[in-house]
């Protein structure tokens, strides 16, 4: 059987998830990496109160964030010959995790078992727990 | 082209628990694919858990369940002679998460593999599978191999 070619590491912009794409760099070196982040209109952040208006421009500016947080995790990597790809989907980060797999193509992914929005002392976020679950490929959880 | 990189391979050592089942078995193949990549050595550990049925065992019981996981971990690593990875099987007795994660601290493995089989799922609710406790209570990356969709 042949070992994982493409993966998909999801990344919140955590050390976390920086930790799981090195991770993911080495143990398959030669792989087509996927980084992907999910861009959360529900995400709840300590600094903002209630929930950001869904307009077109939050939408943008989002994406912009993303653009950013996804090129520094790529660029904060030592792997100067790695195939590193980005995609983004808007929609809770699990749900838009497990679907990934299908759109991007992939074989495994490598995630950190949690990101930035993990309770202080949680030992597996929420969303690492229902990728475990759901998702249709192997997971490699690290921390 | 390795500049950079560290000089070690990162993963010496696989611990895949193994209950006999199909999924296990999946797991168990993951794990060879990557061990032959690294040169790694894969352990299959199958836990005897005296307290694992609705009624508590007896010491004849036991016995006899140690004997049979005993023959599993022996069959499996039979299978596996002509590869290229040193396999290599343990039995041990206790709480199955419990036991699989003090084996993989003890020998200090650096990457476990277990399969997770579709009827966790159901029962999540209900209670945490081994698979669960497994990637919540350990600090070592866990590889979880899922069992493929009933089609």
């Amino acid at each position: 059987m042949a070992h994982a070619h493409s993966v998909l590491v999801p990344h919140d912009g955590s050390s976390e998830a920086q930790a799981a794409l090195q991770f993911a760099l080495e143990l398959v070196p030669d792989a087509r990496i996927v980084l992907f982040h999910a861009i959360d209109p529900f995400e709840v952040r300590p600094d903002e109160s209630g929930l950001p208006p869904a307009t077109k421009e939050w939408l943008d500016e989002q994406e912009e964030v993303t653009a950013t947080l996804l090129d520094e995790a790529r660029s904060d990597v030592d792997a100067p010959d790695a195939s590193i790809e980005t995609a983004t989907a808007v929609g809770s980060p699990a749900q838009t995790i497990v679907a990934a797999v299908d759109e991007t193509a992939v074989d495994h992914i490598v995630m950190g078992s949690s990101g930035r929005a993990g309770a202080a002392g949680e030992r597996l976020g929420s969303t690492a727990q229902l990728v475990v679950r759901r998702a249709s490929v192997p997971v490699t959880v690290v921390r | 082209m390795t500049e950079g990189r560290p000089v070690a391979e990162p993963v010496q050592s696989i611990v895949v628990p193994t209950d006999g089942s199909d999924v296990a078995r999946r797991a168990l193949d993951h794990a060879l694919s990557i061990a032959e990549r690294y040169d790694a050595t894969v352990s299959v550990l199958a836990v005897v858990d005296p307290n694992g049925a609705a009624l508590t065992f007896g010491v004849a019981e036991v016995d006899e369940l140690e004997r049979a996981k005993e023959r599993l971990v022996d069959d499996i690593v039979s299978t596996y002679d002509d590869r290229t990875v040193d396999v290599t099987g343990t039995v041990r007795r206790g709480r199955p998460a419990g036991e699989i994660l003090a084996y993989a601290n003890e020998i200090g493995t650096d990457l476990l593999v277990v399969g997770r089989s579709n009827r966790d799922g159901v029962t999540e609710t209900l209670r945490r599978s081994t698979t669960d406790r497994i990637v919540t209570d350990t600090s070592i990356p866990v590889l979880v191999v899922p069992e493929p969709d009933a089609e």
